[in-house]
């Protein structure tokens, strides 16, 4: 059984689709992390699975119940954390938390104040008294204290300081390995991803890209350095070519899921000399997203 | 849900408390400079706008932080029924428009009623509550409003003015308020959901839904359509009331005439022998008019004043105010402000109450069957005259020669005029039964001869609005009383018949559930309730007008049928949604526009951005 299903799911926004034929599985268990460019799908996709925006077209299942359907039983199984943090400054962070404990069956009121201990803040303080970082650490140890069984992070760590994010990444791992919770991960720090992420989905316009474990996609990222001694030919209809740049003279390709091969074509075009380095995942997944970005060409399909 | 209760209260109770000493000064300041209980409807209705602009504007701050989408999902997103969080949000809003509204409004009535020797009734007490549902209606109204996120869902505003505007008993009000506040409650109840803008799923939620926006909506369209259309013809200088001359034969061109020129018009269609010699002798004569002088006597209870109730006796510094309860009115001394007694309908000290609330038109005080007298120099108070219930005084004597001329909803009637001292009881001359409805007069022309007096009566007042047999009638009434018709003329169609049965064929269904308010008494003269609801289902309506309707219901059906092909409903649904159409005309069709939004088109190839596999 998956965690998160979806099948041929479309949402469209007047002239606009938000998701195109989106076909995802997370299966349960593990920390999966979701990346893309700003307007990917991201937000819409779980705003679907909130059960907050309706498919224009397709399916999605989160829990193995329909999104459109949820219970309040499921929504209490279901945590969700965006990055704006909100959270009804009116309230003071002890009232909240109580609220909260009350409302939620498998409330852990350990892990709350463990999670909170890493930030500067008082039960009796305001939530409008605090700084955007204290108020995501606040928002992200409700969120965990919940004991979900999915648990859905929009862009959760902006805002907080390196230790703070460092305690949250670790209660994150905690959660994921000691309770066999689902972990849904949208970040752009790479960083985070490769530390904590044990699968990787990359959107793109509101379709899938592409699934694997990073370090799958980090071996199938390959960055080859070409010289060129007389006029640079022409390299976009080299198969996988994700990016080109020119820097001093030398040719710059981030090519994805080519092997050996590849250097020989580019010596058939003309390389005096060609080398082949890795890529980091953050390179990678910037190499992977600007082919959307600039050229606004062909991708490859998903992998 | 008690958590999210009492979260809500605490996040407005710093603004509540501030708004509730700030309405309790102002209320405070008013009871000094007035006495605000005793302003008719019209000051009252501005007040009740006010506070219903409260009541909106609140919803309207309080849901448009929480429609936010991050915020709603925070709000949404948890183990509870989206129900049970609209409910705890709405009872915490109660919570706080009592204490910002009411309670300052029932102090202030409370204060009144024990501080000072104002008259107090429990009508007023329940004014509070009335006005306590109103905020709250207007509330779930701007809730509903703001969680639509639809401009044209602000129709349902209208459903709390047209359901609890109606002069009547606070208690006759009370259904019709509870029915307001559950037809909102269950909207605003509605759209409390994780996908706001999603139609509906079940019938009686789309019922409970579809309802309030139907009335809206059929409103929105008869105002906006008539002031359109009548816009329209001023600008193309048709419209007959704007018009320097207006339409030959209509009602328009007799009410403008005065009452020469009234006559000339009726003798004119005439075909007695005599309206010849009247014609030339009728510019020659002083002719003078009747016309009633209220078409509504307040109602006992009532929730606001229909007119002043209070009449100062300015030698003795004493203000009589009536009062519902004793039905006798409370003395005030100006000064003082002490207690001065009561005034019955025997006059000063009379503990007799009065048969009805009266209207005080000067120095007379007249009930619907009794007119009364009082003389402020001998201070004499004198029962001059009555009729038989039900029919119904509606206005005082009008003095034209030697005569009185009593007009009440059946009849003209003449009496002797009698000596100032009024010691006499007046004397019958003759009576004539009215010869149209009395909803339909707009005045009485009277012209003295020597052999008797000539009557001319206009009866199109309510033509623009579809009620039948607008005429013009002139009767010779000899010195004996006897009437004779000289003539009958139909008045012609100053409005074309679409626009006076528009309110009908705009949707008939709606228009007789509007009716339904008719039944609740609010001393309207000439219509019973029940009368007034049975005319208006069983009116005539033109084969014009006929056509009109099963036109209007046909392309709204037509429209719901194509808006429905790319709302991606099942079969059933889009032709129960076409047959409510078809039945309830174009204002549901609005409602379905609201209720059930269109996808958004297939993209093109161009616009789609589908990119392809490598």
């Amino acid at each position: 059984m998956y965690a998160i299903e979806t099948d041929a799911l479309c949402l469209r926004y007047k002239n606009k689709a938000a998701l195109h034929n989106l076909s995802l599985a997370l299966p349960r268990g593990g920390i999966h992390a979701i990346v893309g460019a700003n307007g990917a799908g991201k937000s819409s996709l779980f705003r679907i699975l909130l059960g907050f925006a309706t498919p224009t077209g397709g399916s999605a299942r989160v829990l193995g119940c329909d999104s459109g359907a949820l219970t309040p039983a499921m929504r209490g199984r279901i945590g969700f954390v965006n990055e704006e943090h909100t959270l009804p400054g009116w309230m003071r962070i002890g009232e909240l938390a109580a609220m909260q404990a009350r409302q939620y069956p498998q409330w852990n009121a350990e892990r709350y104040a463990q999670v909170l201990r890493n930030f500067n803040v008082a039960p009796s303080q305001k939530i409008v008294q605090l700084s955007r970082g204290e108020r995501a650490g606040v928002n992200l140890a409700l969120a965990l204290a919940q004991s979900p069984d999915l648990l859905i992070l929009d862009e959760p760590t902006l805002g907080l300081d390196v230790v703070a994010k460092r305690a949250f990444l670790e209660a994150l791992l905690f959660i994921s390995l000691e309770e066999d919770a689902t972990i849904v991960y949208c970040s752009h720090q790479m960083e985070e991803i490769e530390r904590v992420a044990d699968n990787l989905v990359i959107l793109e316009r509101g379709a899938l890209r592409h699934m694997s474990a990073p370090g799958d996609f980090c071996e199938r990222v390959h960055l080859w350095v070409a010289e060129f001694p007389f006029r640079l030919p022409d390299l976009s209809n080299l198969p996988g070519l994700l990016e080109l740049r020119v820097i001093d003279g030398l040719a710059h390709l981030m090519v994805f899921g080519q092997g050996e091969e590849f250097g020989n074509r580019l010596r058939l075009l003309g390389a005096r000399s060609v080398q082949q380095a890795p890529v980091g995942l953050d390179r990678a997944i910037n190499g992977f997203l600007a082919r959307g970005h600039v050229a606004n060409a062909p991708l490859p399909s998903a992998a | 849900m008690k958590e999210l209760f009492l979260s809500e209260l605490r996040r407005f109770r710093g603004a509540a408390l501030i708004a509730a000493g700030v309405h309790l000064m102002l209320q405070l300041c008013a009871s000094r400079l007035s006495d605000p209980l005793l302003l008719s409807w019209q000051p009252h209705a501005i007040f009740l706008l006010f506070y219903l602009l409260c009541g909106f504007g609140f919803a309207v701050y309080q849901f448009g932080t929480y429609r936010q989408p991050s915020r709603w999902i925070w709000l949404l997103h948890r183990p509870l029924p989206p129900l049970r969080i609209g409910a705890a949000l709405g009872a915490a809003s109660l919570c706080l428009v009592l204490l910002a509204i009411g309670l300052p409004l029932l102090l202030a009535v409370g204060a009144t009623d024990l501080l000072s020797a104002r008259t107090v009734d429990s009508r007023h007490y329940t004014m509070v509550l009335f006005v306590v549902v109103f905020c709250l209606n207007a509330w779930l109204a701007g809730a509903y409003v703001m969680l639509r996120g639809r401009v044209s869902a602000v129709v349902v505003v209208l459903l709390p003015a047209l359901l609890m505007g109606r002069l009547a008993a606070g208690s006759g009000l009370l259904l019709p308020s509870a029915v307001c506040t559950l037809l909102l409650a269950s909207l605003a109840l509605g759209a409390f959901k994780p996908e706001r803008t999603a139609p509906p799923r079940r019938w009686p939620a789309l019922l409970a839904a579809g309802l309030p926006l139907q009335l809206g909506f059929y409103f929105t369209l008869l105002w906006g359509g008539s002031l359109a259309f009548q816009y329209g013809q001023m600008l193309a200088g048709a419209h007959p009331l704007n018009r320097p001359v207006a339409p030959a034969g209509g009602h328009t061109e007799l009410t403008r005439a005065d009452g020469r020129a009234a006559f000339a018009l009726g003798l004119a269609a005439s075909n007695d022998p005599r309206a010849a010699h009247w014609a030339r002798q009728v510019p020659l004569l002083d002719i003078e008019s009747i016309a009633p002088m209220t078409r509504q006597f307040p109602v006992r209870h009532a929730i606001t004043n229909l007119d002043s109730t209070q009449w100062v006796d300015e030698e003795r510094h004493t203000a009589w105010t009536f009062s519902h309860d004793s039905m006798r009115f409370d003395g005030v001394d100006l000064h003082t402000g002490a207690a001065r007694g009561s005034f019955g309908a025997g006059g000063e000290g009379s503990a007799q109450p009065f048969d009805a609330v009266p209207l005080m038109l000067g120095n007379w005080i007249m009930t619907p069957h009794r007119l009364y007298r009082r003389d402020p120099v001998t201070r004499r108070f004198t029962e001059l005259l009555r009729v038989p219930a039900p029919e119904t005084l509606t206005g005082v004597p009008k003095e034209i020669g030697a005569r009185w001329y009593v007009l009440t909803d059946r009849r003209l009637v003449a009496y002797a005029r009698p000596d100032n001292s009024l010691a006499q009881p007046v004397r019958l001359l003759f009576s004539i039964p009215l010869p149209g409805r009395f909803t339909g007069l707009e005045r009485v022309d009277i012209a003295p001869l020597l052999d008797g007096a000539l009557l001319s009566f206009n009866h199109g007042r309510r033509m623009a609005e579809g009620e039948p047999d607008a005429r013009q009638t002139i009767l010779f009434v000899d010195e004996a009383g006897r009437a004779q018709l000289v003539a009958d003329r139909l008045l012609a169609h100053d409005f074309a018949p679409p626009f006076e049965h528009k309110a009908w064929w705009l949707s008939p269904v709606t228009h007789a559930v509007l009716a339904l308010p008719a039944l609740i008494e609010n001393g309207d003269i000439g219509v019973a309730g029940t009368s007034e609801f049975t005319d208006t289902l069983t009116r005539r309506r033109p084969p014009e007008v006929w056509a009109w309707a099963v036109a209007a219901a046909l392309l709204s059906a037509l429209g719901a049928w194509m808006w429905l092909g790319r709302a991606g409903v099942a079969q059933a649904r889009r032709l129960g949604w076409t047959l409510a159409v078809l039945l309830l005309g174009p204002p549901c069709l609005g409602v379905l526009a609201l209720l059930q939004p269109r996808l958004a088109r297939a993209p093109s190839p161009a616009l789609a951005g589908a990119p392809a596999t490598a």
